[in-house]
């Protein structure tokens, strides 16, 4: 659906990015990930016929964006960082306003406009003037805005920023929802919003792709490490020691009261660990598998990269 | 072959429109288009009567004074006092009705709906270009209520009172495009409206004769100047020079616009 070959880049001498290539297929949610600064927004303005790349080439859906920006843009729902919204409009009027720029048949915007304030939450709101409401809301329909023409692809570039936890959930709700209707590309560097609704994931960090993998690939490769966290009560000198030779402990690092233990990964050891630590008595207070999340891999890989 | 071309047409006026009624719509029920044009009626409202009044005494004592050459004219004395008003007005205040067209849209994001959507550069600026020169059509049509008023009293010359209506229509084309170009120049509304004025008035001064005697340069300069295209039209003389002269500078600015808009594009 999305091709995107070789991607270059550069605002005056600085390399915004370089050599950006990936495939996106249909009906794939796809996360976009990077700190900030890494050439997310960049990349997201190239795809949407914003901006024209130094090199390379974007094909959506077969059509080259760069050749024929117009027929590639009718295939395209984009929501920037700043919901495109006009603060002295209806929203309903609004949201009519941007399936008619969008080309779709004048038939059926009525039931579009209808179906996508259905859809993001916003019917009780569709005869306000976007000026007076609320800032979820205003992302709200920022999203409808990018959804009314019923795009095959959806790019969205930070759907969650600013918005209250509340707002938030909203948001990702209405993105599960979503998944499977469109082509989805979610730019974001909040993992936890990748982690729930995407099937793979792209890091960039400085303006090149750092990694690309499925979500659960990503956690097989997180698995082939183990940690365990202990802390106790009473901590003697040489429990560092005794530690280490526990059965299966690789390493052992000790902070304060607690120990980060890496461990072999198929092996019991918690037990072990436990009864040791009952046994002699120095007052058991937590022992916890550290699980790693998206988090780590990011701050690893971004950390790499720096190297 | 033709068909397709037909429908690429229909297509280009039909985003072009699209863009053109919306930004119209929002400029006329905005608050700054009806407190402005207020003020202007009431400027307007205070000015064409007094004028009318005075002439009217003149006219009717000649001792009092009066132009000899052009006694008893109510086109030159009257009219084109009120024309040359709103020239003022129109030269202060496109800036200003102009300058959200394309500042607003960068200081809103909105930019990027409309750089984003199936909609190219040119049916863009074309489109917010026709929605401020069609607000201002609405301005003169109704400043021009003042002059043709007076007709239910006395015969008033219509010939010289159009062509002049047709070069303000004419100041209206050039000012637009200035305006759109300065509001294209920063995502700051008052910015983009003080360069607008700026650059209306170094139109005005810049056409200054006295610069050279010499054949060529004074011939350039004469045909630079607003003031001597204004007065062809005022003198009642549609001239095809001087309309060639408003257009193709409206279309240099435009030119400019479509270059700022597409350096966002390429901006290397």
């Amino acid at each position: 659906m999305i091709k995107v070959h070789s991607l270059s880049k550069s605002y005056g001498s600085r390399q915004a990015i370089s050599d950006v290539s990936f495939e996106i297929n249909k009906g794939e949610v796809v996360g976009f990930l990077g700190p900030n600064g890494a050439g997310k927004t960049t990349t997201m303005k190239i795809l949407t016929g914003y901006m024209v790349p130094h090199k390379g080439s974007v094909q959506l859906d077969g059509i080259d964006i760069l050749k024929e920006p117009l027929l590639a843009k009718k295939k395209l729902g984009y929501l920037p960082e700043f919901p495109p919204i006009y603060t002295d409009m209806y929203v309903e009027n609004y949201l009519q306003y941007v399936a008619k720029l969008k080309l779709c048949p004048k038939k059926e915007i009525p039931k579009r406009v209808d179906l996508t304030l259905e859809k993001v939450g916003l019917k009780e709101v569709r005869k306000r003037l976007i000026k007076n409401l609320s800032k979820g809301f205003k992302q709200r329909v920022g999203l409808a805005q990018a959804l009314v023409s019923q795009p095959e692809i959806l790019i969205l570039d930070e759907p969650t920023v600013g918005l209250d936890p509340k707002q938030v959930k909203d948001i990702r709700n209405t993105l599960i929802q979503l998944k499977g209707q469109h082509t989805i590309i979610l730019s974001t560097h909040i993992l936890s919003e990748v982690q729930i609704s995407c099937d793979r994931v792209i890091v960039i960090n400085k303006g090149k792709i750092v990694m690309q993998d499925s979500l659960t690939g990503l956690s097989q490769k997180m698995r082939a490490k183990r940690q365990i966290v202990l802390t106790v009560r009473k901590v003697s000198d040489d429990l560092l020691l005794k530690l280490k030779k526990v059965q299966g402990v690789i390493s052992v690092t000790q902070e304060d009261r607690s120990f980060v233990l890496d461990v072999e990964k198929e092996n019991s050891i918690n037990e072990d660990l436990a009864r040791f630590v009952v046994n002699n008595s120095y007052g058991l207070i937590e022992l916890k598998e550290k699980s790693f999340n998206l988090e780590d891999v990011f701050i690893r890989l971004t950390e790499q990269s720096k190297k | 072959m033709m068909k397709s071309l037909l429908q690429e047409m229909k297509f280009f006026f039909k985003q072009m429109f699209l863009v053109a009624q919306k930004d119209f719509k929002s400029m006329l029920f905005s608050p700054l288009f009806f407190v402005w044009s207020g003020i202007s009626f009431i400027f307007l409202s205070y000015i064409f009567p007094r004028d009318l009044f005075r002439f009217a005494m003149s006219y009717a004592m000649p001792v009092m004074g009066g132009d000899p050459n052009q006694g008893g004219n109510i086109h030159f004395n009257v009219f084109v006092a009120h024309i040359s008003y709103i020239n003022l007005i129109l030269l202060f205040s496109i800036p200003v009705l102009g300058m959200k067209l394309l500042a607003e849209e960068k200081q809103n994001h909105t930019f990027d709906l409309l750089m984003t959507a199936p909609l190219s550069s040119f049916q863009m600026i074309l489109g917010k270009y026709f929605a401020l020169i069609s607000l201002l059509l609405v301005f003169l049509l109704c400043s021009l209520f003042y002059p043709l008023s007076t007709g239910l009293f006395v015969e008033i010359p219509l010939g010289p009172l159009f062509s002049s209506y047709l070069g303000l229509f004419c100041l209206v084309v050039l000012y637009s495009s200035v305006a759109l170009f300065a509001s294209s120049l920063s995502s700051s509304l008052f910015l983009s409206a003080f360069i607008g004025m700026i650059f209306n008035i170094s139109l005005w001064f810049i056409s200054q004769q006295g610069v050279g005697d010499s054949g060529l340069i004074s011939s350039v300069m004469s045909y630079i100047s607003i003031a001597s295209h204004l007065t062809n039209f005022i003198k009642g003389s549609i001239v095809i020079s001087s309309i060639v002269f408003f257009l193709s500078s409206a279309c240099f600015f435009l030119f400019l616009v479509f270059k700022s808009v597409e350096f966002v594009r390429w901006r290397a």
